[in-house]
């Protein structure tokens, strides 16, 4: 009975904390995501998912090019400058995202972030020079990079503007 | 009283802790005087392309080319044989641009000196290529 006050306490603090919790889970949904913007000031509104970009890249042959906007993850980030990130697609395939005319560059730690680009999607070869020095700015070692052979149809998007999840 | 007071208080802070979000911190590049300089460049080769194309007199060279020789680079480039022949070559080709004595067209030896800024990016750093390569004379 001595110790009543005391689990009363502790149950109105817990149940204040969950909602609290709920509430910070809730605002995800409600509250609008706030974003680092570099480039061009740009939305995420009609951003395209991962999943519809694959599909987009799909109907493209080498050359062409489509202007899109679309959300993903980020897998590496140029560790000299932060002047290209690659972004993931679906079933493993990868986006290399530069940034136009070299205006701006995003955080060289942003390593699974989310982020939103706007520009011109299009496919291009990487020569087997371009993927070593790539490979380079990523910080892979000598020996992996000697590995490195032969040129690669790529999946490349020129942004014009970039928004990071905060 | 007083180990009611403890309780409560930790689960309080506990609690607190756990709602706080830590801020993200990003790091971003630092633009080195290498980089701030070859800017400058851009710029420079912008006015003579303009001059060039409008067929009025070249502008002035104000920026001190020498210090091509000797700007600080950012920590991962290296300013090695290469990079000091290929910075040679381009100083050559930016005074053929004012020899007015030259047979060869203005605009030609304007393209050289653009050539010899990619063909040194080929080998130090690829981003700046295409953006580069809109300063050509076509």
């Amino acid at each position: 009975m001595k110790f009543l006050p005391l689990f009363i306490s502790i149950f109105i603090i817990a149940i204040g904390c969950q909602s609290n919790t709920k509430n910070t889970n809730n605002s995800v949904t409600t509250e609008p995501v706030t974003y680092l913007s570099l480039g061009d000031s740009i939305t995420d509104v009609g951003s395209l998912s991962k999943e519809k970009m694959a599909e987009l890249y799909a109907t493209l042959d080498i050359h062409d090019t489509v202007e899109a906007k679309f959300t993903s993850t980020v897998n590496a980030v140029c560790q000299r400058k932060g002047c290209w990130m690659r972004l993931d697609l679906e079933n493993g395939q990868e986006v290399q995202v530069k940034f136009k005319d070299y205006g701006f560059f995003v955080p060289m730690n942003l390593d699974g972030e989310e982020v939103v680009v706007e520009g011109k999607a299009y496919i291009s070869v990487l020569t087997e020079h371009e993927k070593k020095y790539y490979a380079s700015d990523e910080g892979k070692s000598e020996e992996e990079i000697a590995a490195i052979t032969g040129d690669t149809k790529t999946l490349l998007f020129e942004a014009h503007g970039v928004l990071i999840k905060e | 009283m007083r180990v009611i007071i403890i309780v409560v208080l930790l689960v309080f802070i506990s609690c607190k802790k756990t709602t706080e979000d830590t801020p993200k911190t990003f790091e971003l590049y630092q633009y080195s005087e290498m980089a701030l300089y070859m800017h400058s460049i851009y710029d420079m080769h912008q006015e003579i392309k303009e001059s060039i194309q409008t067929g009025d007199q070249l502008p002035a060279l104000e920026l001190d080319l020498d210090q091509l020789y000797s700007a600080e680079m950012s920590d991962r480039f290296v300013r090695n044989e290469s990079f000091e022949g290929f910075s040679r070559l381009y100083l050559q080709q930016v005074a053929f641009i004012y020899d007015t004595l030259s047979e060869v067209s203005v605009k030609e030896r304007y393209n050289n000196a653009v050539h010899a800024c990619i063909a040194c990016h080929q080998t130090t750093c690829l981003g700046p290529i295409p953006k580069i390569k809109k300063l050509l004379i076509h």
